[in-house]
C-alpha cells in the first residue's frame, strides 16, 4: 500500500500570517543577527577608546578641540540620533499598522514594554550623565584651585621679573660705565676692569652670570652688526652657555634701539635670563651693546616651569572650556546614544525574538488545523523558543504519523468494507438469482431477508420483511412451513429438513425445505435460515423416469406375446372355417376381437416403446413461422368442410430456432390435436357463446429473453386448474382415452430443444405456450 | 512679485547673501603687477576679545586667510580662478610675555618676529601683505574679477553644532578690472 506523502513544508517568520505558503525560508537581516550588531557596537566603542588613548597620550589639547574632532564627534551622534530615530519610527509605524494582525497587539505591548524598560533608564542616564560633566567642568573651574595656581604663576613671575630687573640694571650700569672710546677703539683692557667689578657686584647679590660688550659693526654688504668686544662670566656659570643667543640678542637691541629681554633654557635644566640693553654715545647713536645673562638654577627654573605650565593649562581649559564641554557632551552623548540605541535594539529584538516565534507557532497551529500536517517550522534559537518550536514540530509530525496510520488504518477499513460489501451483494446477488429459496429470520422470529426465489415460491414481496414470520406463514397456504419458523422455540434441535407440499394457485408445489439455526458466540441464538428448494421439476421428472422405465417393461413384458395370441387366435379362426356356422360365428367374433384388442395393444405398446426410445432431437437452425405453416397446412384439407377455424397469426421476422424440424412438427401437431380434441372436432359446434370453435396458432419473439414463443389456443371448454399440472405426466389424459402420452412427449421433445412449455387458461379454452431458445 | 514668488525668493537670498558681502570686515586691496595679483588685507576686527583670551592663556592662536581670486557670475555661482591660504600664528610666552608671530604661506615660513607688545603682535598676526596669488590661466583683460578674504581663527572658545554655521570669523572683497 502506498499513501500520498506531501513533500513538508516549512514556516518561517517571513509568512506567520500566511502559512499556507511555501514560502521559501527568508533570509535574516543583519539588523536581526546579534552578532552583527555587536560587532558594531564593538568597532565603535573600539574607536571612542582608541580616540581617548590618543587624547591621553597628547599633551597638547588643541588634536582634541580640533573643529574636526568635534564635527566629527557631532556628527556621528546626528548619525546615531537620526538611526535611533528612524528605528524607533519605523518599528512604531510597522507596529501601528500591524495591530489587527494576529499577535499585532501582543507583539506591540511586548515592545512597547520592553522600550519603556529600556529607552526611559538609557535616557535618565544621558540627561544625569549630562549634568554630571556640566557639574563636573565647575568643580574645575573652582575658585581655589585659580587662586593657587594664579599663586604659583606670580610666584614664578615675580622671581623671574626679579631676575630680568637684575639683569636690566646690570646691563645699565654697565652700559653707563662704559667709556665710548672703549667701545670706538676697541680697547678691551679698559673694558674688563668695568665687567670685573660688575661680576664682583653679581657675586655679592649672590647672582651667577655672566656680561658680554659688543661692538656696533657695518658688514660689507652695509647691513648692522655686532662684535664681541669682551665677555666676563661667574666661574659657577655652566660652561655649555650658548653664545649665538647672546649675540642675536645683542643685534636685537641693536636694531631696536631699546632693552631687549629673553630667557633661555640651558642643557642642565637651568636657564639664563638675559637682557641686552644698547650702548649711546653722545650724539646718541648706538655704538654697541651690553648684554647681562643671570643664570637662574635647575631647581627653581623647574619649579618655575612647572608653576607655568600648570598655569598655562588651567588657563588653556579654561579658555576652551565650551568646546571641551561640547567635546565630553559630544562623547558622552555619543556613549549615551549607543547605549540607547543599543537598549532600544535589544527591546525590539528580544520583542521580535519573543513574538515572532509565538506568531509563527500560532500559524503553525492555524495551519495544522486547517490540515497541513506536513508543515514545519525553521527555529530561529536553540534556547526554549527554539526548543518549544521543535517540541511543535515533534508534534506535528506525531500528528501526521497519527494521520497517516489513520489513514491507513481507514483505506484497510473502506478496503474491507468494499470487500464485504461486494461479498454481501455477490451473495445477496446469488441468493437473489438462485432458484432455492432462502428467508432468515432474527432471534425474535422477524424476517430479516427473503430472495426472489422466496418471493415467487411462497408469494411474497418486500413487505414481508420486518413481520414476524409466524404471522406470514399463518397464511392458509403457507401453513405448511409454520413448524420450520417454531424451531425458534426449540434451539437444540439445531435445524430442520422437510419435504413440504404446497398449494398455491391451485397447483401443489414439492418444496424441500431446511431449517437452520444461527447460534453466535455462548450458543447464543441470532436466528434462523429458511431454505426451501422447488423440487417438483425433480419429482417430475423422477416420475417420467419411472414410468419410462415402467414403458420399456411393459413394452418388452406384453409385446412379446401378443404375436402368438394374434397367432393363436387366427389359427382358431382358420380351424373352424369348417365348423358349424354358429360355431364358427363365434369363433370369427371371439377370435375378431381377440386380434383386434391384441393390434390395440400393439398400438398401445409400440407407443410406449416409442415413449421409452424416443431420441435425441437433431436440430438445426430452422425458421418456425415456415415450420408452423408447412404443419398447419396438413390440417387444410380435415378441416376445410368443419367449422372449426384455424387461425394463424404469425409474427414476421422471427429470429431462426435451433430445432429437429419432425419433432418440432409432432408438438405442433400434438398441440392442434388437443386443442381440436378438446373443440370437439373438425365438425365442432359453435361454442356457447355463439363464437365459432376457433384454434389460434401465433409465434412472437421475446427479445429480451432470448426466445421464441409459440402460442396455440383454443376457446374451448379448457382444463381443470387441478390437472393442468399433471397434463404433462404420462398416461394422463382428461379424454379417458389414449395412452396419455402425447403431451408427455411434447414437454419431452420441447425440453430437449432447451425451452419450456406451459398451460394457462384461455378466456375462454386451454392456453399452450412452447418458449425455444433463439439461434 | 506675487506673479513669481519664485523670483522673488531668489531677489530676497542674493539681497540676503550681497548684505552679508558688504558686512566684511576684512580689509582688502589688490594690486596688479607684471600681470600678477597681489591683495594685501587686514582683519583687526578678528582679532576678538575670545581670541586674546586664548592667546593670553598661552595657547597658540592661527589666523587661516583663505583669499580667492574670482570672477563674478550671472546665473551661477562665481567662478574660482585661483586659491592660496595664508596663516598667521602667535604663541604667548606666559612667564616673559613676549609674542611670538610667524607668518606661514605653502606650508613655509615667510616672516617670524617676536614682541612684548600686544598691539604689536595683532597687527602682524591679523595683516598680510602682498601676498600673491598664482593663476593658472593668465586674466582676461578688460575683465572683472575680485579678490575675497576669510579668516578662520582656530581654537575657538565658542562652538557650533555645524561647520557650515558661523565657520568664519571675518570676510571682505575687493573688486577689480584687469586692465593691460
Amino acid at each position: 500500500m502506498t499513501t500520498d506523502r506531501a513533500v513538508p513544508t516549512s514556516l518561517s517568520s517571513a509568512e506567520p500570517a500566511d502559512p499556507a505558503g511555501a514560502p521559501a525560508r527568508r533570509r535574516r537581516r543583519a539588523l536581526d543577527n546579534p552578532r552583527v550588531v555587536a560587532l558594531a557596537i564593538l568597532a565603535l566603542v573600539a574607536g571612542l577608546v582608541a580616540l581617548g588613548r590618543i587624547a591621553n597620550r597628547t599633551t597638547e589639547i588643541s588634536p582634541l578641540l580640533s573643529d574636526g574632532v568635534a564635527y566629527a564627534l557631532y556628527a556621528l551622534d546626528l548619525a546615531i540620533l537620526a538611526a535611533l530615530l528612524f528605528v524607533l519610527v519605523r518599528n512604531l509605524m510597522k507596529l501601528w499598522f500591524d495591530r489587527e494582525k494576529p499577535f499585532g497587539r501582543f507583539r506591540a505591548q511586548l515592545v512597547a514594554a520592553l522600550l519603556l524598560l529600556t529607552v526611559i533608564p538609557a535616557g535618565l542616564v544621558v540627561i544625569t550623565g549630562s549634568e554630571v560633566i556640566r557639574s563636573s567642568f565647575d568643580r574645575w573651574f573652582s575658585v581655589p584651585a585659580e587662586e593657587v595656581l594664579d599663586s604659583a604663576k606670580n610666584l614664578a613671575k615675580a622671581y623671574y621679573d626679579q631676575r630680568q630687573a637684575s639683569a636690566t640694571e646690570s646691563a645699565h650700569r654697565v652700559a653707563a660705565a662704559l667709556p665710548v672710546a672703549a667701545l670706538t677703539t676697541g680697547n678691551v683692557g679698559d673694558l674688563q676692569g668695568i665687567l670685573g667689578g660688575e661680576l664682583t657686584v653679581m657675586r655679592a647679590a649672590a647672582v651667577v652670570g655672566s656680561v658680554e660688550v659688543y661692538q656696533a659693526v657695518r658688514t660689507a654688504a652695509g647691513t648692522a652688526d655686532v662684535a664681541l668686544l669682551v665677555q666676563v662670566g661667574s666661574a659657577t656659570l655652566p660652561p655649555n652657555t650658548v653664545r649665538a643667543a647672546a649675540d642675536r640678542l645683542a643685534a636685537r637691541a641693536l636694531g631696536s634701539g631699546h632693552d631687549e629681554p629673553t630667557s633661555e633654557d640651558l642643557d642642565d635644566g637651568g636657564g639664563l635670563v638675559r637682557v641686552a640693553t644698547p650702548v649711546r654715545g653722545a650724539d646718541g647713536v648706538t655704538l654697541g651693546a651690553v648684554v647681562v645673562s643671570e643664570y637662574v638654577p635647575a631647581v627653581v627654573r623647574t619649579e618655575q616651569r612647572k608653576a607655568m605650565v600648570a598655569f598655562d593649562k588651567y588657563q588653556q581649559v579654561k579658555v576652551l572650556r565650551g568646546p571641551l564641554q561640547g567635546v565630553y557632551l559630544a562623547i558622552y552623548l555619543m556613549i549615551a546614544l549607543l547605549i540607547l540605541i543599543s537598549a532600544t535594539w535589544f527591546g525590539l529584538f528580544m520583542a521580535r525574538r519573543i513574538a515572532r516565534p509565538v506568531q509563527m507557532l500560532a500559524a503553525g497551529a492555524r495551519a495544522i488545523g486547517a490540515g497541513r500536517l506536513d508543515l514545519r517550522l525553521e527555529p530561529e534559537s536553540t534556547d526554549e523558543l527554539g526548543s518549544l518550536v521543535e517540541s511543535f514540530n515533534m508534534m506535528a509530525a506525531e500528528l501526521r504519523s497519527s494521520q497517516e496510520k489513520l489513514d491507513q488504518s481507514r483505506h484497510q477499513l473502506e478496503r474491507k468494507n468494499d470487500e464485504v460489501d461486494g461479498r454481501r451483494r455477490y451473495i445477496e446477488t446469488i441468493l437473489e438469482r438462485v432458484a432455492t429459496g432462502v428467508l432468515s429470520l432474527d432471534a425474535d422470529g422477524a424476517l430479516l431477508t427473503v430472495n426472489g426465489a422466496a418471493e415467487r415460491l411462497l408469494g411474497l414481496d418486500q413487505t414481508a420483511i420486518g413481520q414476524r414470520a409466524r404471522d406470514i406463514l399463518s397464511r392458509e397456504d403457507l401453513r405448511p412451513l409454520l413448524p420450520l419458523a417454531d424451531v425458534l422455540r426449540r434451539p437444540e434441535a439445531a435445524g430442520v429438513i422437510q419435504e413440504i407440499t404446497l398449494a398455491r394457485d391451485d397447483r401443489e408445489i414439492q418444496l424441500a425445505a431446511a431449517a437452520t439455526v444461527l447460534t453466535g458466540e455462548g450458543g447464543r441464538v441470532e436466528g434462523v435460515v429458511l431454505v426451501l428448494d422447488d423440487v417438483t421439476p425433480l419429482i417430475r421428472a423422477q416420475r417420467v423416469a419411472a414410468w419410462r422405465d415402467v414403458a420399456r417393461r411393459l413394452a418388452h413384458e406384453i409385446k412379446n406375446p401378443l404375436t402368438p395370441i394374434q397367432l393363436s387366435a387366427e389359427r382358431l379362426r382358420r380351424n373352424f372355417q369348417t365348423a358349424s356356422p354358429p360355431a364358427r360365428a363365434l369363433v370369427d367374433e371371439c377370435t375378431g376381437a381377440i386380434v383386434t384388442e391384441v393390434e390395440a395393444l400393439k398400438t398401445l405398446v409400440d407407443e410406449f416403446a416409442q415413449f421409452a426410445r424416443m431420441r435425441g432431437p437433431r436440430a438445426v437452425p430452422a425458421d418456425l413461422n415456415r415450420l408452423v405453416e408447412d404443419t398447419l397446412r396438413l390440417y387444410a384439407g380435415v378441416l376445410q368442410q368443419g367449422r372449426l377455424h384455424l387461425e394463424p397469426q404469425l409474427t414476421r421476422d422471427l429470429p431462426s430456432v435451433r430445432m429437429d424440424l419432425e419433432q418440432m412438427r409432432q408438438v405442433i401437431i400434438n398441440l392442434v390435436d388437443n386443442a381440436v380434441e378438446a373443440l370437439g372436432g373438425a365438425n365442432a359446434p359453435e361454442r356457447p357463446d355463439g363464437r365459432p370453435p376457433t384454434i389460434v396458432v401465433a409465434t412472437s419473439h421475446d427479445g429480451a429473453g432470448g426466445f421464441v414463443r409459440l402460442v396455440i389456443a383454443d376457446n374451448g371448454p379448457g382444463v381443470p386448474p387441478t390437472d393442468r399440472d399433471k397434463l404433462f405426466l404420462p398416461y394422463f389424459s382428461t379424454k379417458g382415452r389414449g395412452s396419455g402420452l402425447g403431451l408427455a412427449i411434447v414437454r419431452r421433445i420441447v425440453t430437449e430443444h432447451g425451452g419450456g412449455i406451459a398451460v394457462g387458461e384461455g378466456r375462454p379454452g386451454t392456453v399452450f405456450t412452447v418458449e425455444l431458445p433463439a439461434a | 512679485m506675487k506673479r513669481h514668488p519664485v523670483l522673488a525668493a531668489a531677489v530676497a537670498l542674493f539681497l540676503f547673501g550681497a548684505a552679508t558681502v558688504a558686512a566684511a570686515d576684512v580689509k582688502v586691496s589688490t594690486l596688479i603687477a607684471d600681470g600678477r595679483v597681489y591683495t594685501s588685507f587686514t582683519a583687526p576686527a578678528a582679532f576678538s576679545t575670545d581670541a586674546r583670551d586664548v592667546v593670553k592663556s598661552g595657547l597658540p592662536l592661527s589666523c587661516v586667510f583663505t583669499v580667492e581670486l574670482k570672477r563674478a557670475a550671472t546665473l551661477w555661482f562665481d567662478h574660482t580662478l585661483a586659491t592660496t591660504t595664508v596663516t598667521a600664528s602667535v604663541k604667548l610666552d606666559t612667564l616673559t610675555g613676549m609674542y611670538q608671530v610667524s607668518k606661514i604661506q605653502d606650508d613655509k615660513v615667510i616672516w617670524s618676529d617676536r614682541t612684548m607688545q600686544e598691539d604689536q603682535m595683532r597687527t602682524w598676526l591679523t595683516g598680510f601683505d602682498r601676498v600673491a596669488i598664482a593663476t593658472p590661466t593668465p586674466l582676461e583683460p578688460n575683465a572683472e574679477y575680485y579678490v575675497q578674504v576669510t579668516v578662520h581663527l582656530s581654537p575657538r572658545r565658542t562652538f557650533s553644532l555645524w561647520p557650515l554655521w558661523g565657520h568664519d570669523d571675518g570676510s571682505g572683497r575687493a573688486d577689480f578690472t584687469f586692465i593691460r
